[in-house]
């Protein structure tokens, strides 16, 4: 199964060249918040988007998703370049047809899909932002002046239904819901669905933008949100001087398709996905568990069929959480223990921030360029090591070197733990 | 009473006159605002609308939720409030019209 087209949006740019580049330069796009005034929290930075950058192209439902919550228009955008980027066209099976569009069948963008497909996306938190903002309304202006439109905009399964609606894609379409694991299981159970036989190609990944105040105020509360004020030097994954994550906001959708139906259309790969596992365990409610994640990553290494030595880089969840760092890095080693020889690890979280469902996916992008370019992108704001991950191989600076495979991880508050593993094309 | 009333009686029917010119005005403006405000709504030029012109059919890719949208947006272009049980009712850019009209009258005049 093999990845032909990718769609990226975050606070490094809107393709996956920005990103990559981003990530190569070490360029960060953390900055003050500007969504709305942070002066009361503890942590007022953010990896924004560019919304300006966020443009949708005339076509069904145009008018409907400019008012959805910004997760569904950035999945939406990210699907909308995956598929440009694929090539991908075929003969469109007839969409579900749409109360506007009553007269005939669903009109769609572009040239339309090959039937056969599905739609496979992961949401954490969905439209939080319209909640809280469609609360607001409410209490200041009064319940009738609430938009018909707030209810669709925030469901988690928006965004995975905008992509299917503007497409007609009509065979199936679904959302994940596991937490920061939601994107990295969405891809995972795609290619399950393709392996199976039961779908040819899917657009897969996973998307999220909750910078609004509930969510400082939630994670603030949870102490697992940076206090450093310097966008220069946090979040610092891995560095001793850690402190918490910082907020950032993304898609990342990809073109997964069967490694024949691809061949046959002469597609251009980015590279294989080989192996997924996911699993359920944790310490507590949203601890990282060492002995479980070692199990997920094992699980992938394993439905990949190759040996822990096989893989030459881990993409991690590593997200400047103090504990969170140290348990997947413990976990690293311990799956490591006896392998010939190390893969380098590294984290994008310094760049973009802390993605939520977006986290894997985004992970995937930059590995799937990394194994494009062979060279592994840095760990931006990693200075001083931590005497805790003696041992462990942190790219501290972009390295050039022979990447074969790439293990890519993220977990979720609940226990869930998802780890793919992706081979250079 | 015959001679006197006569004159009266014309400028009364002047005074009407003008009055529904005034009116018919005045409904011009209003409808001809309310086409503005529509068109600002879905983004595109809306100005073939007529009085006779269903709300529902007449305007491109309308649906029930933009259809209460649209109506929470001219509530605000008009400093109105629209009662929920007509706004199922409205059929025509002409029932629409009146009810503006109507509703403007009711919370005074309108800068």
């Amino acid at each position: 199964m093999v990845v032909t087209g990718a769609g990226v949006v975050c606070s490094l740019g809107s393709t996956v060249d920005d990103l990559w580049q981003g990530l190569l330069d070490g360029r960060s796009g953390i900055a003050p918040v500007t969504r709305f005034d942070p002066a009361r929290f503890h942590s007022r930075l953010a990896g924004e988007v560019d919304d300006a950058e966020v443009t949708l192209s005339p076509g069904p439902y145009a008018f409907e998703f400019k008012r959805m919550s910004a997760f569904v228009r950035y999945a939406l955008f990210a699907a909308e370049r995956a598929v440009e980027d694929s090539g991908l066209t075929g003969e469109p099976c007839d969409g579900p047809v749409g109360e506007a569009y009553s007269g005939g069948s669903a009109p769609r963008v572009g040239p339309g899909l090959p039937s056969g497909g599905a739609v496979y996306l992961g949401v954490a938190m969905g439209g939080l932002p319209s909640i809280e903002a469609g609360v607001l309304k409410q209490e200041r202006q009064g319940v009738r002046k609430t938009s018909p439109f707030l209810i669709p905009s925030l469901i988690p399964n928006m965004a995975a239904s905008a992509i299917a609606l503007r497409h007609g894609i009509a065979d199936e379409q679904v959302t994940i819901a596991g937490a920061c694991a939601s994107g990295c299981q969405a891809v995972g159970e795609a290619m399950r669905a393709i392996r199976s036989g039961d779908r040819t190609w899917a657009l897969a990944g996973g998307a999220e933008a909750v910078t609004t105040p509930i969510t400082y105020s939630g994670f603030q509360a949870m102490m697992a949100l940076s206090r450093d004020e310097d966008p220069a030097s946090t979040p610092r994954p891995f560095d001793r001087r850690r402190d918490g994550m910082v907020v950032g906001e993304g898609a990342a959708v990809f073109v997964l398709e069967d490694g024949a139906h691809a061949e046959a259309r002469g597609a251009e790969v980015y590279g294989e996905l080989v192996g997924y596992a996911t699993n359920s365990g944790c310490d507590d409610l949203t601890g990282i568990s060492t002995p479980h994640v070692v199990r997920c990553m094992d699980g992938a290494l394993a439905d990949a069929g190759v040996a822990a030595d096989a893989v030459d880089c881990v993409y991690a969840q590593a997200s400047g959480m103090v504990r969170g760092d140290a348990a997947e890095l413990a976990a690293v080693r311990e799956l490591l223990t006896g392998a010939g020889r190390r893969p380098v690890v590294t984290s994008i979280k310094g760049h973009t921030g802390y993605m939520f469902a977006a986290n894997g996916p985004m992970n995937l992008a930059a590995a799937l360029m990394a194994l494009r370019h062979q060279t592994v992108s840095p760990t931006l704001k990693y200075e001083q090591s931590d005497a805790a991950f003696t041992g462990v191989d942190i790219a501290g600076e972009a390295r050039k070197t022979e990447l074969r495979r790439c293990l890519i991880n993220a977990f979720g508050f609940g226990g869930i733990n998802a780890s793919l593993v992706v081979s250079r094309a | 009473m015959t001679s006197e009333g006569e004159p009266a009686m014309q400028d009364e029917k002047q005074e009407e006159q003008q009055g529904e010119k005034q009116d018919a005005t005045q409904d011009q403006e209003l409808f001809a605002r309310i086409v503005g405000h529509i068109g600002e709504f879905v983004e595109r030029d809306v100005s073939y609308l007529t009085p006779q012109s269903n709300l529902g059919t007449s305007i491109e890719g309308m649906s029930s939720l933009k259809m209460i949208e649209l109506l929470l947006y001219l509530e605000d272009c008009f400093s109105v409030d629209f009662d929920e049980s007509v706004m199922e009712k409205l059929e025509t850019m002409q029932d629409l019209e009146s009810y503006i009209r109507e509703a403007q009258d009711v919370s005074g005049p309108q800068a």
